[in-house]
C-alpha cells in the first residue's frame, strides 16, 4: 500500500467555490491531488473520467444534494470500494442516518478544519471500503 | 471573536506566500454577494432560501476563521427554519457587521493591509 499522497486523487463536491478553493488549497498543500466539482451533476458525469481514493461530498447543495449523489455513485460497480466522506455544516442524527444509508462511510465537520480534515483525508485514502456482500 | 487566525495559520504554513495570499484575497472579493443576497432575501422575508444562503455562509465564513460569522448564520439558519423571521431580521445586519469586521481583521494579520477606522 502506497503512502505518497501524490498518487491520491480527491474528488471534491461543493456548490460553495469559497470551500472548493480552500479544500483545493489545503490538499495540494499536503500533496494530494485534486479535483473540485461544483455539483452533484457534474461529479456524475466526472466519476467516469477518474476514479478517486477517496470523495468528500457536500450535503447541501442545489439540484442533487450529497445523499443523492452518494447513492447514485454507490450504483457505480467502479465505485464500491472508494471512502465517501460528507463534508457538511449539517450533523443531526437524521442526517448521519440518512448518509449512512446511502452508501457514506465518514462524516466530516463544517467549517473546515485543515489538520481535521487530513487526518480524514489521510485516513480514507489508505483504506478501501468493504463491498457488502449480496444478501 | 469575529476573527479567529489559528483557523488559516496551518495553511499558512503549507502553502507558498503568493497561493496563501491570493486564496484570501479572491475570498475577501467573494464575499459581499453572498451577504447582500442574504440581505435581499431577508427583506423579501424568503426565509427558505436564506436559510439554504445561510448553511452556506455557516461553513464558508468559519472555515476562513470568521468565527462570529458562521455562529451568527448558523443561528440565522435555525430562525429561518423554525420560520421565526424577526429572528432572522435581527440577526442579519449583526451578521453582516461582524463578516466585515472579520474581513478586515483577516486583511490586516494576512495581507498586511490596515482595518479602517
Amino acid at each position: 500500500m502506497t503512502t505518497d499522497p501524490r498518487s491520491k486523487v480527491v474528488l471534491a463536491v461543493d456548490d460553495s467555490p469559497e470551500d472548493l478553493a480552500l479544500l483545493n488549497a489545503i490538499l495540494m498543500g499536503a500533496g494530494y491531488a485534486f479535483v473540485g466539482s461544483a455539483s452533484g451533476e457534474d461529479c456524475l458525469s466526472l466519476i467516469h473520467r477518474c476514479t478517486p481514493r477517496l470523495i468528500l461530498l457536500d450535503i447541501q447543495m442545489p439540484g442533487l444534494d450529497g445523499i443523492e449523489t452518494c447513492r447514485r455513485l454507490r450504483e457505480n460497480p467502479q465505485l464500491k470500494t472508494v471512502p465517501i466522506a460528507f463534508l457538511t455544516a449539517r450533523k443531526t442524527r437524521g442526517d448521519v442516518r440518512e448518509g449512512l444509508a446511502a452508501g457514506g462511510n465518514d462524516f466530516i465537520a463544517k467549517p473546515i478544519n485543515r489538520d481535521t480534515l487530513l487526518q480524514r483525508v489521510q485516513h480514507w485514502t489508505n483504506h478501501r471500503v468493504a463491498v457488502p456482500k449480496a444478501a | 471573536m469575529d476573527f479567529d487566525d489559528s483557523a488559516l495559520a496551518g495553511l499558512q504554513e503549507a502553502l507558498p506566500v503568493a497561493e496563501f495570499r491570493e486564496l484570501l484575497a479572491d475570498y475577501l472579493a467573494s464575499m459581499a454577494a453572498p451577504l447582500s443576497q442574504a440581505l435581499a432575501l431577508g427583506e423579501a422575508g424568503n426565509w427558505k432560501d436564506l436559510a439554504f444562503a445561510a448553511h452556506t455562509l455557516v461553513s464558508t465564513s468559519g472555515s476562513y476563521g470568521l468565527t462570529r460569522a458562521s455562529a451568527l448564520a448558523r443561528d440565522l439558519e435555525r430562525a429561518c427554519q423554525a420560520g421565526h423571521g424577526g429572528e432572522a431580521a435581527a440577526l442579519l445586519p449583526e451578521l453582516v457587521a461582524s463578516a466585515t469586521r472579520g474581513a478586515a481583521a483577516l486583511r490586516a494579520r494576512f495581507l498586511g493591509d490596515r482595518v479602517a477606522a
